[in-house]
């Protein structure tokens, strides 16, 4: 519009958040953040758009977003403990009204996942605004662009085409993106480092989500006839059933089998008050390592490891049975 | 490949480990509703009746409406209808007018009709229905007990007496999955049925009368004269109308007949090759309810044991975090489809 100043572009794409969920989703679609504002000085309103750009233009579901926003009500903040994109927010004061966007600049220098001094600048100069739409115009866009000259090697992403009215975008690989802002990555062992945003206390719903039904039977497959392992697992079948490997598999496999675990997934899951853990490692015993199925399988493998250490110092297992 | 051997016929309720006996036996003592819920299958349905005293009977089901299909498993003493449909407002029940046939209410007395008052027994409703109703068939001490104590009762009465018969009730019960813990009706909504709901009618010629018994219809229905004879073709009429009533994809239906022990009757004309097939589906249904009476939690605890040593924990310390952080992702990515899924449907 002719009566807008714009103040300030860059790129970015969207990020799905949609509460109670934490979980973070980066959307593909190339688009660009315009802060403008009127030219009417008796309208200290800053207008935040987001739109699709390049290729995504022509994507009829991808659509053009405007936030009017007055002084003081919001601030853009770069979501610093996602160490793997360059993921910011435009949170707001007095609603819970969050926006979150992923930087599409080139980054400066070569570590592509960090929020760089250029986006910092930008975070800055947005802020700036969002207290005070009149504050000094300085361009900065051309900072953030100068930032990455285009360098050799291209990763664009899946749906686009190679426009030629943009200049070419080196995006961080967007699988790679894409999978390691959705879940809190335990690779550099600090899932704790992870953000309150980023999924970290979703309950697992069933034990199969952890070891799958064909797990469980390429394991007991790969037994020889000679294992105890193997009579031990026999020793379990109901009595009727004949002791031998093509039965034990038969029953692994049986929908009755998968009925049980999907029942005892149940109960671990919704204990509703009762302490179903506790009761079911001490019916077991096995060590009670906590509710829920995490806590079962964290029991399991503690009784694996007494198994396998049996003179090694147990500690913290107040409530291990014999 | 082994068969397994020949065991004598009536069940027995082994709780095959003293952990999952225990378990099982505080979820029967805290159960409220006093019914569990029964997968609809034949061999669950033949053997229940066999635990019932009933001789001779077998329930067998039937893949198409077909009166062929109908006369090959004679002596057909009666048929059974499932509803399954997903939505409470393809309910087939409307008090009032039946849709097909009319209310018989002399019938009520004439023959064994009983309300339905619980839900979960709308099963063994339905298959009391019809073998209380045949003078062919052999009761057992039981059942012909029941039948004369409700001789004189009317409908309503008979299905209290009904939901109330303790050996009724345990027998039904002992059929069902072995849910580990608690509050039994929510754990097996959970199990993933997604509120499907079931609705079981009962039909047979009796008196000269094609009836349609329906626990949640007032009366007994009547669709006109039938003999043993004319059955086969009759029930496929009545059931083609029935249908034509439900949109095709969103009710399933099954055909379950109650016909006489198909083994005898093999024997009898010398026929070994299909006496081998029926011991071999009779076997069959016998495994199948021996492991629906199992809640399997020491074999699963075993397995699972034995999956981690051999292939999480032999990878390293971080392997077991790794797994239990991407059973999250996965429980989260479905919990997503679900609520997507919730939305779309959400222009009902």
């Amino acid at each position: 519009m002719s009566d807008q100043i714009t103040l300030l572009t860059f790129k970015a794409g969207r990020v799905d958040f949609n509460p109670p969920s934490k979980h973070l989703k980066p959307l593909p679609q190339k688009g660009k953040i315009t802060v403008s504002r009127s030219n009417d000085e008796d309208a200290p309103l800053l207008s935040f758009v987001w739109e699709p750009r390049g290729s995504s233009k022509n994507d009829p579901s991808v659509e053009r977003d405007e936030l009017m926003i007055f002084p003081g009500e919001a601030e853009w903040l770069p979501v610093s403990q996602c160490k793997t994109g360059r993921v910011c927010v435009l949170k707001f004061n007095s609603s819970s009204q969050r926006s979150f966007f992923w930087l599409q600049d080139p980054p400066a220098g070569d570590k592509l996942d960090e929020i760089s001094g250029a986006d910092l600048k930008i975070a800055t100069r947005i802020n700036t605004l969002l207290e005070d739409v009149f504050a000094d115009e300085v361009d900065i866009t051309q900072d953030a662009n100068e930032a990455a000259a285009p360098n050799g090697d291209d990763v664009e992403m899946a749906d686009s085409a190679s426009p030629s009215n943009n200049t070419t975008t080196q995006t961080p690989n967007l699988t790679n993106l894409l999978r390691s802002i959705v879940i809190p990555s335990s690779e550099s062992g600090s899932a704790t480092n992870s953000a309150d945003i980023l999924a970290s206390s979703t309950p697992i719903l069933n034990i199969t989500d952890a070891i799958t039904p064909s797990q469980i039977a390429s394991y007991a497959s790969s037994l020889d006839e000679s294992d105890p392992k193997l009579t031990n697992l026999y020793k379990l079948l109901p009595s009727e059933i004949p002791h031998n490997k093509y039965e034990l598999l038969r029953v692994l496999q049986s929908p009755q089998f998968l009925q049980g675990l999907n029942s005892l997934s149940s109960t671990l899951h919704s204990s509703e008050g009762y302490n179903v853990g506790q009761l079911v490692s001490q019916e077991l015993g096995m060590p009670y390592r906590g509710e829920g199925i995490e806590g079962f399988l964290r029991g399991v493998l503690a009784a694996l490891d007494e198994e396998q250490h049996p003179d090694a110092n147990q500690d913290g297992d107040a409530e291990m049975q014999e | 490949m082994d068969k397994s051997t020949r065991h004598a016929n009536t069940p027995t309720h082994k709780c095959r480990d003293i952990r999952t006996h225990s378990i099982h036996t505080t979820h029967s003592t805290m159960s409220s509703s006093g019914w569990n819920t029964l997968e609809s299958d034949a061999g669950v349905f033949t053997e229940l009746v066999e635990s019932l005293g009933v001789k001779s009977v077998e329930i067998n089901e039937l893949l198409s409406l077909d009166a062929d299909q109908l006369r090959a498993v004679a002596p057909l003493y009666g048929v059974i209808f499932l509803f399954k449909y997903s939505h409470s407002a393809l309910a087939p029940t409307t008090p009032g007018i039946p849709q097909d046939g009319s209310y018989d209410p002399d019938a009520e007395h004439a023959i064994f009709f009983a309300r339905q008052k619980i839900q979960n027994a709308c099963a063994t409703q339905a298959i009391l229905s019809i073998v209380l109703n045949r003078s062919d068939i052999q009761l057992g001490s039981a059942l012909t007990e029941f039948k004369a104590f409700v001789e004189g009762f009317d409908s309503e009465l008979r299905g209290e007496t009904l939901s109330n018969s303790e050996l009724i009730r345990l027998t039904h019960n002992s059929f069902s999955r072995p849910t580990p813990f608690v509050d039994e009706t929510q754990l097996q909504r959970q199990a993933g049925d997604d509120d499907d709901l079931y609705h079981f009618i009962a039909y047979l010629p009796v008196n000269g009368t094609l009836y349609e018994l329906d626990g949640l219809q007032p009366y007994p229905i009547s669709h006109g004269a039938c003999t043993d004879e004319t059955f086969s073709e009759k029930i496929v009429e009545v059931l083609y109308r029935r249908i034509a009533r439900y949109p095709a994809d969103e009710v399933r239906f099954n055909l379950l007949a109650v016909c006489h022990d198909r083994r005898e009757l093999l024997a009898a004309v010398g026929d070994t090759e299909g006496l081998l097939r029926e011991e071999e589906k009779r076997a069959e249904w016998r495994r199948e309810n021996v492991l629906r009476r199992e809640n399997f939690v020491g074999l699963i605890y075993e397995v699972l044991k034995g999956v981690l040593g051999h292939s999480v924990v032999n990878k390293g310390g971080v392997a077991f975090e790794k797994m239990i952080s991407d059973a999250k992702a996965k429980t989260q990515k479905r919990l997503e489809e679900a609520q997507r899924r919730k939305m779309q449907s959400n222009s009902w």
